[in-house]
């Protein structure tokens, strides 16, 4: 009887046990980690609406190296005349002589680095980058090549759009040159007015853009 | 011959007066390993398997920069793993990577499992609305996570104000067989309306809404396979409408979880008394009771409430050797609706069907009431003025007053919980009580134009401790006088205390105290690290925010100042 009633008690366990519904270790991470944000992209098509001030339309991709690099490049076109910040507050006009630019174009490289390896997506960065903007119209040509420090911050403001801030300086290098009679300072070199106006100046600036996170792999 | 007798006896003397000295000096050793350079705040430290140490921090790192009024930034937490040799001197660090499929992962805790270690880490997924717990093997050598990342808990999660934060938390059984895993999701906070005197509607969050009433758990045996779990499971007694909150969770050598809860409505009466509330319900305090459930693997599970008439204001779970439970509980006085703590009981219970074996009891003994009571404390100052005075005031008090004043004669009045509990490897149980208040001090300045400022300091003591054994049904007790201010910042932990050899060992703010066997012999040391005039080459300064209690006689502490750190050995001889 005694050994009935043992019987029935691991039975009764067993059943009890296999009754159980128990969850166990799943290794189907996607399932618990996809939450809809794009959070590991591998590009990024950015548009830069800081450079709209400066009359300019500019459009970025950037394209991520390593798990802490990141390269940027960039086309611009003018689009209209736009205001300079550096030269109406601080150089009063006077590194290059008051006209108009209708036209131009841009371009920039950009070397990013994100010390959390957290690139491209949701972070600080550290950049260094290039940047050549050519203004003009009929007569004249306005020329600066900037090379600059950034300290960046990348967020990512809903699934896949990109909002990126930074601030910048560095050195920037300019020329200016215009065959416009009352433009030209010196009559004699009417013809070939190259050079008159050139130099270095300080470059510093807040740089801004809403963006779109492409990854390839889906 | 003469000389040879004054010889002798000052020769006895002076082995007399050595060995008395040497009896009450604590040997103690203090060392430390090299300073380096450590990124973050220690989090925790282990020894390893092969010798040394490896401990873990975790810093916030990212940037940020502002413009006039606009600022950005972005930061987001780091952890490092640093290994030590066997004297502490730094060998390596190197950042833990918690990064799976693109996302960061939060660490929970590092626990050694049997030979392994295990990083459990959380992810919380804002479309699913859930907080994931996830685990992978640690290699302590390389540092890194070995093998994939395996989701193992999860429990509700939501961002909104009004609800409480997700939690999990981590627990090895004793004999390292089980890790169980108790999952607390996101809860509402109600919040109850009150009418205010001009009819303004304002809403107070209620304490009783941040207790945890049901909770989730999973037990892990050690091939990591889930062998008992619950979802949502709440502590009630047949036919009794009292909710019970958890106050304890721990899971046994084979794998049966245990529940300690309270019933919520001491703390509500409690809270009701703080605001003055008239209603006359103070009777239900006698409803200050504990319940204990055991949930074995198979989901079956047996409950026991502790003995009626008897009011607990804390009480922990301990489990001996043989898997034999032991409650241990602050026992509580009822002054009207107060409930103080006047002693301390033992009850052991049977593991198989929670009967009760054995009841050790005691009220906190006089003659140590004379030492640490605050009002004793104060009338034996007293001079023959004062005396008349509080013999007046006494006079004109309510009832209630006078009741409650009597009461607190016999009480640890700044005692509420339970500061550490442990069994010793005879199988006693030691507890061990520290009085613990906070003063709030409010200044206001008033400058040469009539300026005012006013500022608040909060001052958290940290008093004296009141150490309890309980051998078999006796029950013996002893203190241990001291005072520590913590100015506006609570400590995360204000001792650590080891059991072995049948004596108990504290450290303290600066101090280690070691008890002996039936704590009749307290002895001290004051920790010359802690000192500021200590001096460490290459650090200016030193401060230490955490500390370990890696075995019983030895504690690791790391000394601070920026971001140099160097870890300190404390040995007990």
């Amino acid at each position: 009887m005694k050994k009935i009633l043992l019987v029935c008690g691991v039975l009764a366990s067993l059943l009890a046990n296999a009754q159980r519904d128990l969850p166990q270790a799943d290794d189907n991470l996607s399932k618990y980690l996809n939450d809809g944000k794009n959070t590991d992209p591998e590009g990024d098509v950015r548009l830069a609406l800081s450079s709209s001030f400066s009359g300019f339309f500019e459009v970025m991709y950037e394209q991520k190296l390593t798990n802490s690099i990141g390269l940027e490049v960039s086309g611009a076109s003018k689009v209209w005349q736009g205001l300079d910040f550096w030269d109406i507050m601080v150089y009063e006009n006077n590194y290059y002589p008051d006209d108009t630019f209708s036209g131009g174009y841009g371009y920039s490289g950009t070397f990013k680095w994100y010390p959390n390896e957290d690139a491209i997506c949701d972070m600080a960065y550290y950049a260094v980058s290039y940047r050549g903007r050519v203004h003009n119209n009929n007569s004249s040509v306005y020329k600066t090549n900037d090379i600059f420090l950034s300290m960046g911050i990348k967020y990512l403001i809903s699934t896949s759009i990109s909002a990126d801030v930074s601030l910048s300086m560095g050195p920037r290098f300019y020329k200016y040159a215009s065959t416009r009679p009352s433009l030209v300072v010196d009559p004699d070199d009417f013809y070939d007015p190259i050079d008159k106006y050139k130099g270095t100046m300080f470059y510093g600036g807040l740089r801004f853009g809403f963006g779109y996170y492409i990854n390839y792999k889906n | 011959m003469k000389g040879f007798r004054i010889v002798t006896v000052i020769y006895l003397l002076l082995t007399i007066s050595v060995a008395s000295q040497a009896q009450s000096r604590l040997k103690v050793s203090e060392n430390h390993g090299d300073v380096f350079k450590a990124n973050g705040r220690f989090m925790d430290i282990h020894e390893l398997p092969s010798g040394g140490y490896m401990s873990l921090s975790a810093s916030a790192t990212g940037g940020g920069f502002s413009i006039g009024l606009l600022s950005f930034s972005k930061v987001k937490a780091t952890y490092f793993a640093q290994v030590y040799d066997e004297d502490l001197n730094f060998l390596k660090e190197k950042q833990v990577n918690l990064k799976a499929l693109g996302k960061d992962l939060l660490l929970e805790k590092v626990v050694k499992f049997g030979r392994d270690f295990y990083v459990f880490a959380s992810f919380v997924n804002e479309k699913t609305k859930k907080k994931y717990l996830f685990y992978s093997r640690f290699d302590h050598i390389d540092l890194t996570t070995d093998g994939e990342w395996m989701k193992v808990a999860e429990v509700k999660a939501s961002s909104e104000k009004d609800y409480t934060r997700p939690t999990f938390s981590i627990d090895v059984s004793d004999n390292q067989k089980y890790i169980v895993v108790f999952g607390n999701g996101s809860e509402r906070i109600k919040r109850k309306k009150s009418r205010g005197l001009f009819a303004r509607s304002r809403s107070s969050s209620n304490d009783i809404a941040s207790h945890n009433f049901k909770f989730t758990f999973w037990v892990m045996d050690e091939k990591m396979k889930i062998v008992n779990y619950e979802k949502k499971h709440q502590l009630r007694i047949n036919e009794s409408s009292d909710k019970f909150y958890i106050r304890d969770l721990t899971v046994d050598d084979q794998g049966a979880v245990y529940i300690l809860g309270k019933n919520a409505i001491t703390d509500q009466l409690t809270r009701k008394e703080v605001k003055k509330d008239k209603r006359a319900t103070w009777v239900d305090i006698q409803k200050s009771a504990f319940i204990l459930e055991k949930i074995y693997p198979d989901g079956t599970s047996v409950q026991t409430v502790t003995p009626e008439g008897e009011l607990f204001v804390d009480m922990d779970i301990l489990f001996d050797k043989d898997g034999v439970i032991n409650l241990v509980g602050l026992n509580g006085e009822q002054v009207y609706s107060k409930l103080v703590a006047t002693g301390m009981s033992r009850l052991v219970l049977d593991p198989d069907n929670l009967d009760i074996i054995l009841t050790a009891n005691a009220d906190i003994d006089e003659d140590i009431l004379e030492k640490i009571n605050d009002v004793q404390e104060r009338e034996q100052d007293m001079n023959k003025r004062q005396k008349k005075r509080a013999k007046k005031r006494e006079n004109r008090m309510s009832d209630e007053e006078k009741a409650y004043a009597e009461a607190a004669k016999r009480a640890a009045l700044n005692v509420s919980s339970i500061a550490f509990s442990g069994l010793d490897e005879n199988g006693d149980a030691v507890i061990v009580l520290e009085e613990q208040h906070l003063q709030i001090v409010t200044t206001t300045y008033t400058d040469a134009n009539g300026n005012t400022r006013t500022t608040t300091t909060y001052y958290y003591h940290y008093d004296d401790l009141l150490l309890v054994k309980f051998i078999e049904d006796d029950v013996v007790q002893n203190y241990y006088k001291k005072s520590f201010v913590s100015v506006n910042v609570p400590l995360q932990k204000s001792m650590d205390v080891t059991l072995g050899d049948g004596e108990v060992k504290i450290m303290t703010q600066g101090h280690i105290v070691r008890a002996d066997v039936d704590l009749g012999n307290v002895k001290d040391y004051e920790l010359k690290a802690f000192d500021r005039k200590d001096k460490i080459p290459g650090m200016r300064r030193k401060y230490f925010t955490y500390r370990k209690a890696v075995d019983e006689n030895t504690i690791l502490a790391p000394a601070r100042f920026r971001s140099k750190a160097v870890w300190y050995k404390i040995e007990v001889n």
